[in-house]
């Protein structure tokens, strides 16, 4: 039996697109006050953001010949990026890392099972919730940073790699 | 979708966002997202604003001018100030 991959091959491009339209998602689920989903689109946005970043700036990872297994770790395609040598530490690149940072200690890949409750309780545990800090307000601001990444990793994909051969 | 109509819509959403924001000198990295716009705009209009509140602004324009039609005209418009949009404009890391 001939099988066809039925599935758009990702690239650069695609995980571009991807990330924006995951966080634009993200920010309507926000406004309606749907957390658990608004969260997980968020940083799976971020995800694809970093990815597209690798995507464009490897040739070899490009042209296939080394395989593109990042998993699912923010932390690792962040270092992936640095590796690189995209980023520029001690200066405008810091608020990039540390947004990758939070978004990597609230974020996990299984978060799309996760109940909204189930993701509440997470974040409580780790502190990101308190009596005083709503679900609400964290979500917000796990928004603001996955955002802040995939802004970061578009304006180096517009500008800076258009560049680059 | 035909060229010219691609071309009208993505010049329709600039003009509205310009207008209705009152943006200061306003650039726009837009595309067809199928039958969405979507892409980037860029101004100094948008500093000191957390990202949520920007996108807040750009969902109240195209609901004032769209109402609920407006998530059938635009996907996703990221927000950034010509700082973020220009960071990497002629200089190289580390």
């Amino acid at each position: 039996m001939i099988t066809y991959d039925v599935f758009m091959p990702m690239g650069e491009a695609e995980y571009r697109k991807g990330a924006r339209d995951r966080i634009g998602e993200a920010f309507l689920l926000l406004q309606q006050e749907a957390f658990g989903g608004s969260v997980y689109l968020a940083g799976r946005g971020a995800e694809g953001a970093l990815r597209a970043v690798v995507w464009k700036a490897d040739p070899e990872i490009r042209q296939r010949r080394k395989s593109f297994d990042a998993g699912h770790d923010l932390r690792n395609l962040l270092t992936n990026v640095r590796n690189l040598g995209l980023l520029r530490t001690g200066g405008p690149d810091d608020s990039l890392i540390a947004d990758v940072q939070h978004v990597a200690r609230l974020w996990y890949n299984n978060m799309r099972f996760a109940s909204a409750r189930a993701i509440e309780t997470q974040w409580y545990n780790l502190g990101e919730i308190s009596g005083h800090r709503t679900f609400k307000q964290a979500s917000r601001e796990f928004y603001d940073s996955c955002s802040a990444v995939i802004k970061r990793c578009e304006a180096l994909c517009q500008n800076r790699m258009s560049r680059t051969p | 979708m035909p060229e010219s109509n691609v071309q009208d819509a993505l010049n329709e959403i600039q003009s509205v966002l310009a207008r209705r924001l009152n943006l200061q000198s306003p650039r726009f990295a837009l595309e067809s997202a199928g039958l969405r716009v979507s892409g980037s705009v860029i101004s100094s209009s948008f500093g000191g604003m957390r990202d949520s509140d920007r996108q807040r602004l750009l969902w109240d324009a195209l609901q004032a001018e769209y109402g609920t039609e407006s998530v059938r005209r635009v996907g996703a418009i990221l927000a950034f100030t010509p700082d973020e949009w220009d960071l990497d404009r002629g200089s190289d890391a580390d």
